[in-house]
């Protein structure tokens, strides 16, 4: 098993954790989404639906863990355990129903409560877009500075994906972030200016202040964090950055987690306030299954989640809608963008950007370059690969993806030449390859330790 | 300052707005300079449409108690003529009447609603 399945695992795992005492970080008034009386929970009846959720939780676990060991889809079996759970939620919120006490009618607002404000200012929350503007302005005045790829995405054992360098590439992994820090900013400004204030006085209020700042200080934090990966790109910073990088935003947020799930949901735990509930100043009946709300007459776009801790959105605003699609937009076409750049199609080297090739370098191609191609065509003529002369990270991507290159190779018939063209603008040699059928270009990055680090291909008409 | 909404109530929500603001202007809860939250905060606090908290505003404006920036924010006044119209004293019995008529048929008991005005009205004269 390798270290994306376990980390799979490790996932359900610590989601099966937090699930398992969801109920006790959720505001005493509210049962599994139920507006109840607190005292409700310490019935035989409330026992017995925990103890059937919890049953529920551990029991989805094992289902989705042998289902990812048999089919050897870690994501499938993610998928279905996040069924599994949200399943275990409805049937409890409907046990919990027979509970249901009347809600105080009774809403009452703090008029002289002070005005809540992102911490330093929105100058904070801007800050990290700015270092991406004058991380941008610097990199596209630099090009001829910066390594010939630049890796876009890390895996366990260091950079994995890479793009070739060029100005558009670096503005859509600069843009790609600051969309990331600006959704963090507007959730940010969310919680604080379009959520519903639910305690108005005493300690209470002093908690959910405490509670909002907390989490919006996590926001704020996760976004400076997101500022880091274009950094250690562009400047090109060593793969244990990304190391450390990882390890403190993990770190961060699971001290943030903690931190929060101890105050409980809006700081509320344990602060049953002996009067009628109020639970969380929204109705029951607006809420699907305890877990969706939907209010069309409510301004709020944001309310706090009743099960669990944090915030989830009005349904029944059409803002809301406006995001979700802005959301989806982004995030399909994101990864659209990038692939639409760097057409990684074999080789696991990022191929041909749109007009490659440099007019040819006066000294010739760079030592060893085109036996070293020679050596690795034929290798692949007879099914063996070298990947003893290829840099690891590029063996590694050749193995990934040799069936499509054998594919693309058998297709083209018997090799029969080889013959340099020139250097292209990341300094790597072109070649062209002509076989029996057909022919491919090739570009070759200078050996580094007598290996190959960079190779790509694409077929030639 | 706490205001109370009853989201049960037969008053409209704008109208209930108005009087408590207005109660806690007269008792002077509400100082002039005090600023009021903005209509967005109160209307997501309240759970109401934008509109009726700034419909709420702008007839205590009209009263002359309550200054509306462009923004949506609203200040208490000075207020030193009342710009209200005055009713006839008839007119505050009818409204009285129609209050305690109302408050005893919810069953609340004629000597607990007596003890209430005699208080109301001591605040008053002290005032």
């Amino acid at each position: 098993m390798n270290m994306p399945n376990i980390s799979i695992f490790i996932v359900i795992f610590l989601m099966s954790v937090s699930a398992y005492f969801l109920p006790r970080y959720t505001r005493p008034e509210l049962f599994f989404g139920v507006t109840v009386d607190p005292e409700i929970r310490n019935t035989d009846d409330a026992r017995q639906i925990l103890r059937r959720y919890r049953v529920a939780v551990w029991v989805s676990a094992l289902l989705a863990g042998a289902v990812g060991l048999v089919l050897h889809r870690p994501l499938v079996a993610l998928i279905l355990y996040v069924i599994c759970i949200c399943c275990a939620l409805m049937a409890s919120h409907r046990s919990a129903l027979t509970h249901a006490a009347s809600r105080s009618t009774t809403i009452e607002v703090d008029l002289s409560a002070p005005q809540e404000q992102i911490p330093g200012g929105l100058m904070t929350g801007f800050l990290p877009l700015i270092v991406l503007f004058g991380l941008g302005l610097w990199a596209v005045s630099h090009l001829d500075q910066l390594p010939t790829r630049l890796p876009v995405h890390w895996g366990f054992n260091g950079p994995d994906r890479w793009v070739v360098t060029s100005s558009r590439a670096i503005i859509v992994l600069l843009v790609e972030h600051a969309v990331i820090c600006l959704f963090f900013i507007v959730v940010a400004l969310g919680v604080l200016h379009w959520s519903r204030r639910i305690s108005v006085s005493g300690p209470a209020a002093t908690s959910e202040r405490q509670f909002r700042r907390r989490t919006v200080f996590l926001l704020l934090a996760v976004e400076y964090f997101t500022v880091v990966p274009p950094m250690i790109s562009l400047l090109h910073g060593p793969a244990i950055t990304m190391q450390i990088w990882s390890v403190a935003l993990l770190g961060t947020i699971t001290a943030f987690l903690i931190i929060l799930m101890r105050a409980g949901q809006g700081g509320a735990r344990l602060a049953a306030t002996g009067r009628s509930p109020i639970g969380d100043r929204t109705a029951d009946a607006r809420w699907i299954g305890g877990l969706l709300y939907y209010n069309r007459t409510d301004p709020a776009v944001f309310v706090e989640k009743r099960m669990g801790i944090g915030w989830t959105v009005n349904f029944g605003n059409p803002w809301v809608w406006v995001s979700v699609v802005a959301v989806t937009v982004i995030v399909v076409a994101a990864p659209l963008t990038v692939r639409g750049d760097s057409n990684l199609a074999v080789d696991g080297q990022p191929s041909l950007p749109t007009n490659p090739i440099a007019p040819p370098r006066t000294q010739g191609a760079s030592p060893g370059t085109e036996e070293s191609l020679r050596r690795y065509i034929q290798s692949l003529e007879e099914g063996n690969p070298n990947y003893d002369e290829m840099a690891p990270q590029l063996a590694a991507a050749v193995k990934r993806q040799l069936p499509k290159i054998m594919s693309t190779l058998n297709g083209l018939g018997t090799f029969n030449s080889l013959t340099y063209q020139g250097t292209d603008t990341n300094g790597a040699d072109v070649y062209i390859a002509v076989f029996s059928r057909g022919r491919l270009e090739w570009h070759v990055g200078p050996l580094v330790g007598g290996k190959v680090a960079y190779r790509q291909f694409h077929p030639l008409p | 300052m706490i205001l109370r909404i009853d989201s049960e109530s037969t008053t409209p929500v704008y109208r209930q707005i108005v009087d408590g603001l207005r109660v806690a202007l007269v008792n002077g809860d509400l100082s002039p300079g005090d600023p009021l939250p903005a209509v967005r905060r109160l209307a997501l606090d309240i759970g109401v449409h934008f509109n009726t908290v700034a419909q709420a505003y702008r007839e205590l404006a009209r009263e002359g108690w309550l200054l509306i920036s462009a923004r949506g924010g609203a200040q208490v006044k000075e207020r030193a003529t009342p710009n209200a119209p005055k009713p006839e004293a008839a007119t505050y019995r009818r409204r009285i009447e129609e209050l305690i008529a109302q408050i005893q048929a919810s069953g609340a008991t004629p000597s607990a609603l007596a003890r209430e005005l005699r208080r109301v009205a001591k605040g008053l004269e002290d005032s």
